[in-house]
């Protein structure tokens, strides 16, 4: 056998997380054969090692969801999430990308509000690594000397929006709340008061009692994530200011659009770039003004 | 800022500590009177935040050595070049003293897709792994533009093909390549004591005679620094795993006098990743090695008069 058909043979093997019956499928030619037990056991080790390091990665980048989830279900979670996402990036602080996703299609009970405050907690860990932006506020003056058509607005280094059914800012401050409040809080009451979130906002249909907005449908919240330092904030705001930030945020766009042009996009709706400056300022939301090229 | 003397005289080996996370306030805050600090490269490949903040500080307190656990030099699938040029950046931005890496493989294709293992995998010792390891270390020397120290592994099973030992292996990669040995003692204790329950019908070997053996058959000219460890013996019939998880075993301290005497003054290093003791603690296991050190060349100038 070649190396290269070696090193994916045991690599295949560690991230099955099975013992022999995969070596066997895989051919996995590992010397000293016939003592299979040791072979296995040698295997175990590197899968146990496999599955603590993920579940250490993962339980820092989803710190919030992993507490919620509580430890012995989250590590059942990951060692299912390896089986079905393999690492292709070689620095565990990016591996994690889809495990919103995955929470969200898991047996999980609660699992869409889970998986949507994961998708909170994976956008805060990005957030946090972001490449550090100085914020140049002198530029604020811009605005008073420049066409606004002819300026652009920079969020701060890895601002990131997300929408959900739920209200996620409120339901993690509520369940810390309790938590502080209740000296033996446990697993299980942050089960009830998931389930009781998750019936009111909207994750179970069978239940009468879902928030819908005026049109009958399932009432969406908005969310800002951005840093003002190096620790990550988020803060729920309206659909219109969503809207507004959008515009600065877009990553496909061949071309920033100006201050001017979002206004003109923005006229038919109650937004007020007079309220929002000096509060995105004060919150250190907003970095710079940059001129157009 | 604190400021750290450093009394460790010319002659003697420099004396580190591995910096983990719980450690990271008393780092900055705690005089330490140890010649550098090494920080896993990893826990630095985000583009920016706290952690780039935080080895800025350290940065002006201590030397930095670079060590990092995800190339994967034997891999037959090589390291991607992004993975490269930012073990690069981190070395142009905080000038290590020096930069590791380890003996094994971790990127591997499993279904057309290439996977990292997220871990340090044996790989077989013959030509065909070492010209692997050989154009790999190459490569990233050419990138980071210095030569690197190359980590020998504790391993919990075999891949079968080796040709060499490890010792011969470790000793062509050096003469191919320019690069240097980072020898981890424990890794050799730890592969002593499995290696009778991987061997089984092989005769059973002391742990010391082992390494002693194993330092015998490494040329003092290759080795370019010392990691010292304990890990936790599960029970007998179980292999040990090498989880830095302890204190400098007993073992460990007497082959590292034996190193010493056999190497020179090579820089040396307390890892202690698990199971994390205090700041102070870890520093007093750097001072053994200190005292260690002097003992090995006080008597080396001894034999000299």
């Amino acid at each position: 056998m070649t190396l290269n058909k070696q090193q994916s043979h045991l690599l295949s093997a560690i991230f099955s997380q099975q013992l022999s019956p995969e070596i066997d499928d895989n051919n996995v030619d590992i010397e000293n054969a016939s003592n299979d037990q040791l072979n296995q056991q040698g295997l175990q080790i590197y899968q146990q090692s496999l599955l603590a390091n993920a579940t250490r990665a993962l339980t820092i980048t989803f710190a919030t969801s992993a507490s919620l989830i509580g430890e012995v279900l989250f590590r059942d979670l990951v060692k299912e999430y390896l089986l079905c996402e393999l690492k292709s990036q070689y620095d565990w602080g990016e591996w994690g990308e889809n495990f919103a996703t995955f929470i969200s299609n898991s047996h999980v009970a609660n699992s869409k509000l889970l998986a949507d405050i994961a998708a909170l907690d994976f956008a805060c860990h990005q957030c946090e690594r972001a490449q550090n932006q100085d914020s140049d506020l002198t530029s604020m003056q811009l605005l008073s000397s420049v066409d606004a058509y002819q300026l652009s607005i920079v969020l701060c280094t890895g601002a990131t929006l997300l929408k959900s059914n739920f209200p996620l800012d409120e339901i993690i401050t509520e369940i810390q709340t309790a938590n502080k409040e209740k000296s033996n809080f446990s697993l299980l009451d942050i089960t009830k008061l998931l389930t009781n979130f998750n019936a009111k906002y909207g994750g179970d249909t069978t239940q009468g009692n879902r928030q819908l907005s005026a049109e009958g449908i399932a009432k969406e919240y908005y969310f800002i994530v951005w840093r003002p330092e190096f620790q990550a904030q988020y803060a729920q705001v309206e659909r219109v200011e969503y809207q507004w930030l959008r515009f600065w945020l877009m990553k496909t766009s061949s071309k920033t659009l100006s201050i001017g042009q979002a206004l003109d996009e923005m006229s038919s709706k109650n937004f007020s770039i007079i309220d929002w400056l000096p509060k995105a300022i004060e919150q250190q939301l907003l970095s710079a003004i940059k001129l157009r090229h | 800022m604190l400021s750290l003397k450093k009394d460790t005289p010319i002659d003697l080996p420099l004396i580190g500590v591995g910096l983990r996370h719980g450690h990271y306030n008393d780092a900055l805050n705690t005089p330490a009177n140890i010649d550098f600090i090494e920080i896993h490269a990893e826990n630095f490949f985000a583009a920016g935040g706290a952690s780039h903040s935080l080895l800025t500080d350290i940065r002006q307190h201590y030397d930095v050595s670079l060590h990092a656990t995800s190339l994967g030099l034997g891999s037959t699938s090589p390291a991607p070049q992004q993975q490269l040029q930012q073990l690069a950046n981190l070395a142009s931005s905080y000038q290590p003293i020096m930069i590791s890496d380890h003996a094994c493989f971790s990127w591997a294709d499993i279904n057309s897709q290439t996977v990292h293992a997220g871990d340090l995998l044996p790989i077989p010792f013959n030509d065909e792994s070492l010209q692997v390891m050989v154009n790999n270390v190459l490569r990233a020397q050419s990138i980071l533009k210095r030569t690197i120290l190359v980590e020998n592994l504790s391993v919990y099973l075999t891949l079968s093909g080796s040709t060499y030992t490890e010792t011969e292996f470790l000793v062509k990669l050096c003469e191919l390549t320019g690069c240097k040995l980072l020898v981890d003692i424990n890794n050799i204790v730890v592969n002593a004591i499995n290696h009778s329950l991987i061997y089984p019908g092989e005769e059973t070997v002391l742990p010391i005679d082992y390494a002693k053996n194993w330092l015998n058959n490494i040329p003092a000219k290759y080795v370019g620094e010392l990691h010292l460890a304990g890990c936790t013996r599960v029970n007998e019939e179980q292999l040990m795993i090498d989880d830095h998880a302890q204190p400098v075993s007993a073992d460990v301290w007497t082959l590292y006098q034996y190193a010493l005497a056999r190497f020179g003054a090579v820089a040396t290093l307390i890892e202690w990743d698990e199971n994390l003791p205090s700041w102070q603690t870890l520093l007093a296991e750097a001072d053994k090695a200190k005292e260690i050190a002097k003992t090995v060349f006080a008597a080396k100038v001894e034999v000299v008069k």
